[in-house]
């Protein structure tokens, strides 16, 4: 029998959260994804109060960790520009089947090979599960209204979500992992959670020009998906 | 190598359905053909079923064609596609049995002349609902590939009523109580979906069915030592007894000295949700107009212990509704009187709350 190191991520259930059928979500989902930047579970079971997902020890742990202890101003470009392209690729083969809806450098592992994988899908959804779903019938007329995320990635039309929201949504997420990267931390992270949220209702507000490269940025990233 | 010329003529919906079916039949029919060769009939098979979904579900810009759909649905069913999809869907990799699972999703909606031609299909064939049903026995993701089939199926009430009739419903209380999570959490999922979804045939089986079935909810589920077994069998109990079309079922089971003892049990849970949700359903015991003698009696004998319950007992978010019947049920409790005699010391009807 093979030995690996696994991590086991312990979600207590009778604090956290109010619906079962999020955490049957976040167990079910990882195991029926099989891509190489998608960390997968391999299995779950109940302890006590809590819900073990048992999955692929990442060892560099989270990109938020190492921003926080090692580059709290942002990464330099050309990591961001790997770890953007293998989160784009994450990205493409979810939203065949989900919508991650809570895309952060918080939820983007590291393995000690450099590998970049996306994780936690506790509030994901099936774009496909009737349930989850305001149309069923189509993945172009597709919206979700429910409000998940964390409020500083969240797109404009999730926190208006009367009017629904789709992949678009994941791909603003993205937008703002990007800048988070690049500055250590999201925009506007320094205002409280619920004024920023009124902020982003109520008002159009800028985003700096923070990369000293788009272009060349871009057509890194283009290549770099190319291969 | 040399680039062809022209770009092959895209395949209309029938064909697509056509070669799938010929690929499937190719790879179960040749097991020893070499493996490069069965590696590219498979792939050549899972981009099949991609295109297939794409044109039932859309391609993310345009809506899906009615008519491609039409033609995809008969072709499905007019020679056995659809079984020998399903027979074959645990062969397939994960990426192609997800899409696979969103096709067979899908047909199940789809209506040629105004009829739902999967429900007749599956009426003859329910072999195949027997086959998904015992999936959670198997081991791994197959089981969760089964599993969601199996819910889209039982969307068609004759399916349901198969089901709900056949020996897998006892297999169920097993099925909850695997040590798997996710299987056994999805196991929930559809057995949730078999006792909601169809009304007028869940309110038959309830009746029909009722000693055996509460006897088995009662103490593997709702008396489960798992915290995740109680917690999901307290909810679909009140989702069930809550449900006009099962008033029967609810008096019968309201009137039972048993079932109340589990019940009272349940409100004691350190669990708030676990409380909430068992307060749904003992509110009908209290608010059961007519009350058997026995009942009546434990209720007496703990209303002093019942009325400091409830009176600490509150719900989280602001909700009239449940204030609105916590008062009630504390009414109700208020006014109970002995019907008969007093409960004696002999027999021992406290209930410790």
């Amino acid at each position: 029998m093979n030995s690996a190191a696994v991590a086991i991520k312990s979600i207590k259930l009778n604090r956290s959260r109010p619906d079962l059928d999020d955490v049957r979500c976040e167990a079910k989902t990882p195991s029926l994804l099989s891509y190489p930047n998608i960390l997968k579970a391999h299995c779950s079971f109940t302890v006590d109060r809590c819900l073990w997902v048992v999955m692929s020890f990442m060892a560099a742990g989270s990109l938020q960790s190492i921003i926080y202890h090692s580059h709290p101003n942002g990464l330099m470009e050309p990591y961001i520009t790997v770890v953007l392209r293998d989160t784009l690729n994450a990205l493409s083969y979810l939203h065949c089947q989900h919508l991650h809806r809570d895309i952060k450098v918080g939820n983007i592992l590291i393995y000690t090979n450099g590998q970049v994988k996306l994780a936690d899908f506790g509030v994901s959804a099936s774009i496909y599960e009737s349930t989850t779903t305001t149309t069923t019938s189509s993945s172009s007329s597709l919206k979700f209204t429910n409000v998940v995320g964390t409020p500083y990635w969240m797109a404009p039309e999730v926190i208006h979500s009367h009017t629904g929201y789709s992949f678009e949504a994941d791909i603003w997420s993205f937008g703002i992992t990007a800048l988070e990267l690049a500055h250590g931390r999201p925009p506007l992270s320094h205002l409280p959670p619920s004024k920023f949220m009124m902020l982003k209702i109520t008002k159009r507000f800028p985003f700096s020009d923070d990369f000293d490269d788009k272009e060349n940025m871009i057509t890194q990233l283009k290549n770099a998906q190319r291969h | 190598m040399k680039k062809a010329l022209f770009k092959p003529k895209p395949k209309t919906p029938v064909e697509l359905v056509r070669h799938a079916r010929e690929l499937i039949i190719f790879l179960d029919s040749n097991a020893c053909t070499r493996e490069s060769k069965r590696e590219e009939k498979l792939s050549d098979l899972s981009k099949m079923i991609l295109e297939i979904r794409t044109v039932l579900y859309g391609n993310g810009e345009s809506e899906p064609n009615a008519d491609a759909c039409s033609q995809i649905t008969r072709e499905f069913f007019k020679d056995d596609t659809f079984r020998l999809f399903i027979l074959y869907l645990s062969n397939l990799k994960l990426g192609a049995r997800q899409d696979a699972t969103h096709v067979i999703a899908n047909l199940q909606r789809q209506r040629v002349n105004s009829q739902l031609i999967a429900s007749q299909y599956l009426e003859k064939n329910l072999d195949l609902v027997d086959m998904l049903i015992g999936g959670y026995e198997k081991e791994g993701d197959i089981a969760l590939t089964y599993g969601a089939v199996a819910r889209e199926c039982i969307r068609h009430q004759s399916v349901a009523r198969h089901v709900l009739e056949s020996e897998h419903m006892k297999k169920f209380f097993d099925y909850i109580q695997l040590p798997n999570f996710e299987i056994a959490s999805d196991a929930v999922a559809t057995f949730k979906e078999l006792l909601t979804r169809h009304k007028s045939t869940v309110a038959e089986f309830l009746s029909k069915n009722y000693d055996w079935f509460f006897k088995e909810y009662n103490s593997q589920l709702l008396e489960s030592t798992s915290y995740f077994t109680r917690r999901y069998a307290i909810k679909l109990l009140g989702d069930m007894l809550l449900d006009r079309s099962n008033a029967a079922v609810m008096v019968q089971y309201v009137s039972s000295l048993d079932n109340m003892r589990i019940l009272m049990n349940l409100l004691r849970d350190s669990n708030k949700t676990i409380q909430l949700d068992t307060f749904h359903v003992f509110k009908l015991f209290v608010a059961n107009q007519n009350k058997p003698p026995e009942v009546v009696s434990i209720l007496v004998t703990n209303k002093h212990k019942l009325l400091q319950f409830l009176d600490n007992f509150n719900n989280d978010k602001a909700d009239e509704h449940f204030q609105a019947d916590k008062q009630q049920v504390i009414s109700e409790i208020i006014t109970l009187e002995h019907k008969d005699r007093p409960c004696t010391a002999l027999d021992n009807c406290e209930v410790p709350c």
